[in-house]
This record gives C-alpha cells, sequence and structure tokens, in this order.
C-alpha cells in the first residue's frame, strides 16, 4: 500500500451526524482558532440521524419539569441510565430545542406560539417536540447547513479503520479515502468517536445500511470498553424489509391488531395500550406472532384508516409514503404489515458524562457512546436529543482537552502509522471464505440467539458460532484490488467491525442473568437489582477474545424500583 | 423472475464508459437498490454503487433509470420490468467516478454559492413565533417542502436547463434559495435577492417543470423559482417605486 497522506489537525471528528456536527459547531464557535476536521464515510447529510422521524423530547411547556423527563428516562431504561448522565440529559433539553431553532429548525408550533408536542411512549405527558415526521431530517440538515456556515473541514466518503494511540495518549485516525483508495492520516489532539450504531449486525434492522457499529469496534480494538452492549432496542413496528414506522403512528392514535381482528394491547399493557414502552409492545407483536395470531406473511397490522385521510396526510405525510413505496399499501386504505425490527444500540463506547473515554483525547459520544443515559431501553424522542446534547457536550470537553494537554505530532506517530497501514495492505488477496456468507451467519446467529426471546443454552450456541466467524473472518480477503469505490473492501472491514459488536454483545448478553428492557430472558424473567444494577464493560484480551468486567450504576438522588410496570 | 438489466459502466481509467447487461433474479418487493446489491456480490464484485439509508430518507443512491432520475431504494424493480429492459445511468451533469458513482461537486458547489444556511444575530431566539402570521399559507408550504429537499441531486441531474448551461446554479440551489429567502429571520435578504436575481439565478430557468416530476420528495423546484420570481418582481416594483 502507499503511504498515507497525513494532515494535522486540532479536532477529528469521525461521524457527521447530529452528534458529530454538533461536537463541531460548538467547537468552531466557540474557539474559531481550532483547527477541526469531520470526517465521515458517507456525506453528512447522508447520516442516518436523518432518518429520526419522530421528535426530540424536551421539558419546555410552561407545565412541565424537567425532573418529571429525568424520572420518565430513568423509569424508562429500567433504572439502569447513570443518574448524573440522565440529569444532564433532561436538564439541557429545552436547550437543545431553542439552540438548534437558532440555528434554523422550524419545529411546529401550536397556535399561540408554544412548542407543538406529541405524546411518545413511556412518558406522562406531551414532551416531544416535533417538525412533522422529519425531525431528524431538518436538524441534521441544520447543523449540516451550520457547518457550511462556520467552513467546517468535511472529509466525506472516507472511513476510518483504525485509531492510533500509544501509551494510553490518542494520536489520530488512519482512513481509507473511498473516492480515490489513498490512505489519509488525521493525526489530532483529540478525537471524536461519533459514528453512529451497529442495528446492522442483526440484518433485520431499521438502521440505514452504513450501521455497522465502526466507532465501537474501533474503539474496542484501542483498548476502550463497550459498556451494556446487550442493550439493543428493538422497535415495535418495522415493514418486512425492517424500514421504520416511527411510534409516532401510534402517537397520533394508530391501533395494532392481530390477525383476529382484536386490538392485542389491551392484554399487556391496559392502561397505556399501543404507546407503553417499545421493548413490552415488541414482545408483543412477537408473542402474537410467535403463538399464531399473526398473519400469513408472519407480521401484525398497524391499523391507521380510522384516523382518515387528511389526518395520515398532515400529520405523517412521511409514513404514508415508506408504506407505498416500501410495502405496496397506502395506510389510507389498508392497514400496514409490521413486525419488530432492530432499532437502537443502547450501548456502546464507555465514557464519562464528559464523554470521555480511558483514552487520553479520546471522546464519543451519540449512539456510538454509552453515557450512559438510556439504560436498558431507550425511550422515544431521546436519541436526537442526547445525539446534540452530548455532541455539544464532548466539544466542550474537547475544548478543555486541548487546553490542558496541547497538540502537535509525536515523534514515534509515523512509525506506529505505518505498522497499521502494514496490517491494511494484507487485507487483498484470494479469499478462502466468502464475506457475503459470513455476514449472512453472523446475521442469523444474532436473531436467532440474541434476539427478542433469549436464555442461557440459546446464547452460549450463539457466543461459541460467533466465536467461530470470527476466526473465519481472519482468512477473508478483498478480491477486488480496484482503488476507487471499493465496495467489497469496504464491506469487508465493515463486517469486521460488526462481527466485534456482535461478539460484545454476545458475552455481555450471556453474563447478564435477569430480564431488564431489551434483554429478555425465558430462563431469568425478571429483573434483579441485587445482582445486576450494574453495567457490562467487554474489552478484548491479549488473544483477541472478549473478557468482561461490571461497574455499579451511578444512583444519586432515586431509588430504583424493583420491577417496571406501565 | 430474471430480468435484463442495461447497465453503465466505466472504470476510473477509461475514458468511455460502456454499457453492460445482467440477468438478475428479482422478487415482489425487491428495490432496484437490490438488484444492484445482487450484481456486486453474485455477478461482479467491483460494480460500485452508492447506497445508505434504502429508505428514501437519505438522498445517495439516485441514479437515471430508463433516463430518469430516481432513487434506486425507491424504486421497485418489478414494475421497472413489466416494461421491458431497464437501462440504468449515473446521474448526468457530473463527472463519472466509476459505474453509477459520480462526482457531486458541480452540485455542491452550487449549493455553496448561496449562503446555504440561516444568518442571523447572536442571541435571538424564536420564542413565541407563529409562523402563519409571516408568511402566507401557499409560502409556508413550499418552505416546508424546501426543508424536505434531501439532496439526492436528480434535479440538478436532469434539469434540461442546467445540462446546457452550467451557469445556472439549477434546481437544488434555487430550492436552498427560497429556503432561507423565505425565512423571515434570515439577515441575508439582500444578498439573496441579489443571488436569485443574477445571470446564473432564477430567471434563466426556462421552465422544463422536470425537477418537479423527477423529485423524490415532492419538493417542487419549481413552484419555489415560481415564488422567488415574484417576489424578485416585487422588490424590483419597489425599487422603482
Amino acid at each position: 500500500m502507499n503511504d498515507p497522506v497525513f494532515y494535522e489537525f486540532d479536532v477529528a471528528v469521525v461521524g457527521a451526524g447530529i452528534a458529530g456536527l454538533s461536537a463541531a459547531l460548538l467547537i468552531a464557535e466557540q474557539r474559531p482558532d481550532l483547527k477541526v476536521a469531520v470526517i465521515s464515510k458517507v456525506h453528512p447529510v447522508r447520516s442516518h440521524s436523518g432518518a429520526a422521524q419522530g421528535g426530540i423530547n424536551a421539558a419546555v411547556a410552561a407545565d412541565d419539569r424537567w425532573e418529571d423527563h429525568y424520572y420518565d428516562t430513568l423509569k424508562g431504561g429500567w433504572f439502569l441510565g447513570d443518574q448524573d448522565a440522565v440529569r444532564i440529559l433532561a436538564e439541557e433539553a429545552p436547550s437543545a430545542i431553542h439552540e438548534t431553532g437558532r440555528w434554523g429548525v422550524i419545529f411546529n408550533r401550536n397556535p399561540d406560539g408554544t412548542f407543538a408536542q406529541r405524546p411518545f411512549g413511556g412518558q406522562r405527558r406531551n414532551r416531544t417536540c416535533y417538525v412533522a415526521d422529519k425531525t431528524g431530517h431538518a436538524i441534521l440538515n441544520t447543523l449540516f447547513e451550520q457547518s457550511v456556515r462556520r467552513r467546517v473541514a468535511v472529509f466525506d466518503e472516507t472511513l476510518v479503520f483504525s485509531i492510533i494511540a500509544d501509551g494510553g495518549t490518542f494520536q489520530g485516525f488512519l482512513a481509507l479515502d473511498n473516492r480515490s483508495g489513498g490512505l489519509r492520516y488525521f493525526s489530532a489532539g483529540a478525537g471524536l468517536v461519533a459514528t453512529g450504531g451497529a442495528g446492522r449486525v442483526f440484518g433485520q434492522s431499521s438502521n440505514a445500511l452504513i450501521n455497522t457499529g465502526d466507532g465501537m469496534s474501533l474503539c474496542l480494538r484501542a483498548g476502550v470498553p463497550l459498556k451494556d452492549m446487550e442493550f439493543f432496542q428493538i422497535h415495535p413496528t418495522g415493514l418486512l424489509n425492517g424500514i421504520l414506522i416511527t411510534e409516532g403512528a401510534r402517537g397520533e392514535g394508530g391501533y395494532l391488531v392481530n390477525a383476529e381482528n382484536e386490538r392485542f394491547m389491551s392484554r399487556y399493557a391496559p392502561d397505556f395500550m399501543e404507546l407503553a414502552p417499545r421493548d413490552l409492545v415488541a414482545r408483543s407483536i412477537q408473542r402474537e406472532i410467535n403463538e399464531g395470531r399473526g398473519f400469513e406473511d408472519g407480521c401484525v397490522r398497524l391499523d391507521l384508516r380510522h384516523l382518515g385521510a387528511d389526518k395520515i396526510r398532515e400529520k405523517l405525510p412521511q409514513i404514508r409514503e415508506i408504506a407505498i413505496n416500501f410495502a405496496g399499501v397506502d395506510p389510507v386504505e389498508e392497514p400496514v404489515p409490521i413486525r419488530p425490527t432492530v432499532h437502537y444500540t443502547m450501548g456502546g463506547v464507555d465514557v464519562d458524562c464528559d464523554c470521555a473515554t480511558r483514552l487520553d483525547g479520546l471522546f464519543a459520544a451519540g449512539e456510538a457512546s454509552c453515557v450512559s443515559v438510556h439504560g436498558a431501553n431507550r425511550l422515544g424522542g431521546n436519541s436526537l436529543l442526547e445525539a446534540f446534547v452530548f455532541g455539544a457536550r464532548s466539544g466542550r470537553s474537547i475544548i478543555e482537552c486541548l487546553d490542558r494537554r496541547g497538540r502537535g505530532m509525536r515523534k514515534n506517530e509515523r512509525s506506529l502509522v505505518s505498522r497499521a497501514n502494514g496490517a491494511f495492505g494484507r487485507l487483498f488477496g484470494e479469499s478462502p471464505e466468502d464475506p457475503a456468507a459470513l455476514r449472512r451467519d453472523m446475521e442469523n446467529v444474532m436473531v436467532e440467539s440474541f434476539g427478542l426471546f433469549r436464555d442461557r443454552e440459546l446464547m452460549e450456541k450463539g457466543v461459541t458460532r460467533l466465536e467461530e466467524l470470527a476466526g473465519r473472518y481472519r482468512q477473508v480477503r478483498v478480491r477486488d484490488a480496484s482503488a476507487v469505490y471499493n465496495l467489497e473492501l469496504t464491506r469487508v472491514i465493515e463486517l469486521g467491525f460488526m462481527l466485534d459488536t456482535a461478539r460484545a454483545c454476545a458475552v455481555a448478553s450471556a453474563w447478564r442473568r435477569e430480564s431488564r428492557g431489551s434483554h429478555y430472558r425465558g430462563d431469568f424473567p425478571s429483573m434483579n437489582n441485587q445482582e445486576f444494577l450494574k453495567h457490562s464493560l467487554v474489552t478484548l484480551d491479549e488473544s483477541g477474545a472478549p473478557a468482561l468486567a461490571d461497574r455499579a450504576v451511578t444512583i444519586i438522588d432515586t431509588e430504583p424500583l424493583d420491577e417496571i410496570k406501565y | 423472475m430474471k430480468t435484463r438489466f442495461d447497465i453503465f459502466r466505466k472504470r476510473p481509467e477509461e475514458d468511455r464508459g460502456r454499457r453492460e447487461e445482467f440477468d438478475v433474479e428479482i422478487a415482489p418487493g425487491d428495490t432496484l437498490l437490490d438488484v444492484f446489491h445482487s450484481i456486486q456480490m453474485n455477478h461482479d464484485p467491483a460494480f460500485a454503487y452508492r447506497y445508505c439509508c434504502r429508505g428514501a430518507i437519505c438522498g445517495t443512491c439516485a441514479v437515471r433509470i430508463n433516463g430518469m432520475a430516481a432513487l434506486a431504494c425507491k424504486s421497485q424493480a418489478l414494475p421497472l420490468a413489466g416494461d421491458g429492459l431497464v437501462t440504468v445511468d449515473p446521474l448526468a451533469g457530473m463527472p463519472v467516478l466509476k459505474d453509477l458513482v459520480v462526482d457531486h461537486a458541480p452540485f455542491w458547489r452550487e449549493y455553496e454559492r448561496v449562503f446555504p444556511f440561516l444568518e442571523r444575530e447572536a442571541g435571538e431566539t424564536d420564542d413565541g413565533i407563529v409562523w402563519e402570521e409571516k408568511l402566507d399559507r401557499q409560502s409556508l408550504d413550499q418552505l416546508s417542502r424546501c426543508v424536505d429537499c434531501i439532496k439526492c441531486a436528480s434535479c440538478f441531474s436532469d434539469c434540461p436547463k442546467r445540462l446546457e448551461d452550467a451557469g445556472f446554479i439549477g434546481p437544488q440551489a434555487s430550492v436552498q434559495l427560497y429556503r432561507f429567502l423565505f425565512d423571515f429571520r434570515d439577515r441575508l435578504r439582500e444578498e439573496r435577492l441579489r443571488t436569485a436575481g443574477s445571470e446564473a439565478g432564477v430567471g434563466a430557468c426556462d421552465n422544463h417543470a422536470v425537477c418537479v416530476k423527477v423529485c423524490p420528495k415532492d419538493v417542487r423546484p419549481l413552484r419555489a423559482i415560481n415564488f422567488l420570481r415574484k417576489e424578485l418582481e416585487a422588490e424590483g416594483g419597489k425599487g422603482e417605486g
């Protein structure tokens, strides 16, 4: 391989979704003297933040209190969220709405000019601000616009494949420029990982095809633990191909119906019905399907017809468009076939409330990270909020870090880069393994062993199979040697990332002998605060095998409940 | 059902592209993007195309299908196959890097030309704004459509005027102009009016309306252009008076 082109920045941000751009913008606004690079494997406006439809939670109403948002988030997360982190999220939420508005986002409003807010699952009042059903799109594009205004340097279609670190200190990111096939090395005083989630490890997922856990794997390989990786939120309502139908559809009054034409949520959550927390709704749907009350296509139905054509067109235009284009069904006319789909990665890179990792100078924010605010289950409307609040917060932490430790290339940096570069070169050649087949195997293992219903036997089998797949992955080579836009190369690198996150999920899931939030075990059906009110931490040992440790949940002022009921 | 796809191919080192036909098995519900995946995995690992959300919200995968720009992920393959041989080409008006992958630089250049961001005084906030008091219903509807734009460059690719006159900012940049000219919070009104009224601006549009037809999000760029023209007329009238 050719030597990489070297760049020097004060700050290198990987990922250009809402978390990454919020951090870059905060730094650009507060410290225009600092040189910031944003590196992303896609153009910023393609980032998966843009797919978030429903909204962003904040206690902005005159009669709402951040304390209530705080409690709803803690309870929704089955008290696994760290209370200091959740407090930051809830307390800073109103300023996130004002700040994104200041930059251009046009939130829906009531006739009196106050923010319109819709009801979302697991919250005791309407608290979700929105821009029709394209809230993420509106915020992401607004942040990108402001990054253009601030002339933030963006390296798009550039895939980071290695973190360079030395003696516990972050040094830079090594990346592949997909358009030229050339390598780029970004030496930086501080780095931010904001690469989003890893839903793609399950195959059946609402996530964009790019959500392959890149930053989680990069950090794991650099010695930073992954936290709470057993928790993947499974969204109750995906189309057959995984594309999401937002909770907003139920928030506006949609019904879930089985093949016996019964609103079955009356048996699982009579008070909240379709707006019970996501994990409960997802398991209820899966149980209906498993127990034979689904339709022939293996789905139940989301029925919106009673809302009327006008309301569907006005309030849920994107949902209607999605159902027509991807399921061939117009919700004005017919109920939409839906089944659960993997939606959100609650776990992620272990960071503290200032978004700092164990590696000095390396930070993480957004879905790639785990602060943790979502605990064992994220509430709808809290993901955009986390991305923005903690994205900006990581920006502030990075400024402090740079003021403390300075910047500039270190003398051994080039030799570390050339070592990583050599490993990259060995990826090419004749391949005894088909990466596409390996990937399908991984997806199947994840769905079968680590899906909505887990138990010891299933998971032990899953752990073994994943270790076997990881062994076979080491034989994979890239057959296509072309430089420009080499999709096979991209996919092989991404498969490596996915296998790391899948294995972390597997060992953490097998360790947690209780049911909590999205982690549901048939053999341990209750939550167990005595033994498991703690986070799992996965690292790689010297042989590259996952190793597990744990850490107590931070409790400040709220006694965790021993049972979660709605 | 086996269907034949006639696809534009070009390696970076080649001066000109060529065409290659692939017979691909498709099932109901498959999109054109699924067809691309199948070609890359089963026929040619070197086949290059762009993809991301596969849900028509990120704007990454636009190509020309039977001569018209569209998102590959939003195009059901079976109905296309019913029409016979399906041709697929990269977007027009931008250099081809490889196969269906174009260099979007010309598209983003026009985008950046029109100050695509809200410019306002520090410390200003949105407290208590009632948008309906600031804009009439039609203008507000168009503003919301302009916010919807996913920058897929379909309109830019297929605009007949832009293809013959690269001086024209094109439909997407016009949408961007509207987005902020009609946002009363913005402080760059003069600059935006000047850009809209310049030789490269909305006057250059020849009203082909292809932009309206190919837009996957119903942004209606020509409508935005017409509202901008009216705004320019009104401003011009004021200037003369």
